[in-house]
């Protein structure tokens, strides 16, 4: 399958469909939806929901149909939301088989875990069950046919890794992202959005614990815990049980402390998921325009 | 195509209460983002159970008795159902893998 059916017009014309499509009313940021007169870009340009249709028409895996419209619902405005699907569009390159760069987007998003889980022991189950899955990413770029009891067998053992880790804590953030890559992209169309969404959240959390660890900021726990302490105290004063109790007024007034480290969380957080998903989203586009000559199809 | 049926108050029993395969179905409302997020993954879940589970889908703003009759707290909530009777609950967006183990559990294999 060569993509664009080898054909750099077709490309062309996808990318002017895109643009008219988007300055249209239509658009919307609901993935893989078509109902008629508006929905996603890919509803949109196909005029269905049917992704049978994008691999015929455009030969392109339909795990790039999924993560051109998941990117567009992660970024808070809907033109950075649209840039980004023109990005991840013009990055497409053409007459290439596309199907293994599926798995080499996983490929660099599991480098980029490896590094961040770096600090565990090496005989760590996550650092094993992190291997293991990227072995078998490697094993299908060399050609090799995985059976699917493999890779239930590499997701069996990511879950439970991820399960003797802390809740919340990042290493079971990182787990969440070996556990999402964990699928074979020809056969799970979804995997490449949904390791790209797992690995933002995980390098967000990972930075935002450190960087309120560092300011000695209330975590968001601590905030939680004086929050849900201060609506039961104000409950309890109160005569009328269904009298709406603004907690957030009451942590800024007695609370100043707190109420700015929460304000200040949150700005982090913030900050941090619109960094990390522009990382993320580097690592794509990148690995989309230099893996060109390697895969590029001779048949 | 899309697999996920979406059922509503006067189909509920039919598609999912009386259904012979486990159903697991995906309470959801359009203004909610990770219930977008969660779609297009449950949807590819389904066609990975497909002939061994149904995947069903109620909107929560048109569904209000479902909504209430479950107790459904939070959206997305799914949940699986076999032989009429709940079985297992998750809320929130969850990797395909996380996905796929509930529903593992709760087909025995």
């Amino acid at each position: 399958m060569q993509s664009f059916q080898d054909n750099p017009a077709l490309k062309r014309s996808l990318l002017q469909k895109t643009q008219a499509f988007q300055a249209s009313d239509g658009w919307t940021t609901r993935p893989v939806y078509w109902d008629g007169k508006g929905g996603s870009l890919v509803g949109g340009l196909l005029g269905s929901e049917d992704l049978d249709q994008w691999t015929r028409e455009f030969a392109l895996p339909k795990w790039t149909a999924l993560l051109l419209d998941m990117v567009a619902v992660m970024p808070p405005s809907a033109e950075e939301a649209k840039a980004a699907q023109i990005s991840l569009l013009e990055a497409l390159p053409v007459g290439v088989d596309l199907d293994q760069y599926g798995n080499l987007v996983l490929s660099r998003f599991l480098k980029e875990t490896e590094k961040d889980l770096s600090f565990l022991p090496t005989n760590h189950p996550l650092r094993a069950s992190l291997a293991g899955v990227m072995a078998l990413h490697e094993a299908e770029m060399s050609g090799k046919s995985l059976k699917p009891s493999e890779w239930r067998e590499a997701r069996s053992e990511a879950i439970t890794a991820t399960d003797q880790a802390a809740p919340d804590s990042p290493e079971a953030k990182f787990g969440a992202v070996i556990e999402a890559a964990a699928w074979d992209p020809r056969t799970s169309r979804s995997v490449v959005a949904d390791t790209f969404r797992s690995w933002i959240n995980a390098r967000r959390d990972a930075t935002v614990q450190q960087k309120v660890g560092e300011q000695g900021l209330s975590t968001f726990e601590e905030t939680k815990h004086l929050l849900d302490r201060i609506h039961e105290e104000e409950r309890k004063k109160r005569k009328d049980p269904k009298e709406f109790i603004h907690v957030f007024g009451i942590l800024e007034e007695r609370y100043p402390k707190e109420y700015r480290d929460m304000r200040d969380f949150h700005r982090i957080q913030h900050e941090e998921a619109v960094r990390q998903r522009q990382a993320g989203f580097h690592i794509i586009i990148s690995t989309l325009e230099s893996a060109e000559v390697k895969f590029r199809c001779i048949c | 195509m899309s697999t996920i049926i979406a059922v509503s108050e006067d189909s509920f029993d039919d598609i999912v209460l009386n259904s012979e395969l486990p159903v697991v179905v995906d309470f959801w409302a359009p203004w909610c983002s990770p219930c977008k997020q969660l779609m297009p993954i449950l949807d590819d879940t389904a066609e990975t159970y497909a002939g061994e589970v149904v995947v069903a889908k109620v909107n929560a703003d048109e569904n209000p008795a479902i909504i209430g009759k479950y107790h459904v707290r939070g959206l997305p909530t799914v949940i699986l159902f076999s032989d009429g009777e709940e079985r297992e609950r998750f809320s929130g967006l969850q990797t395909k893998s996380r996905i796929s183990a509930f529903i593992d559990r709760n087909l025995g294999g």
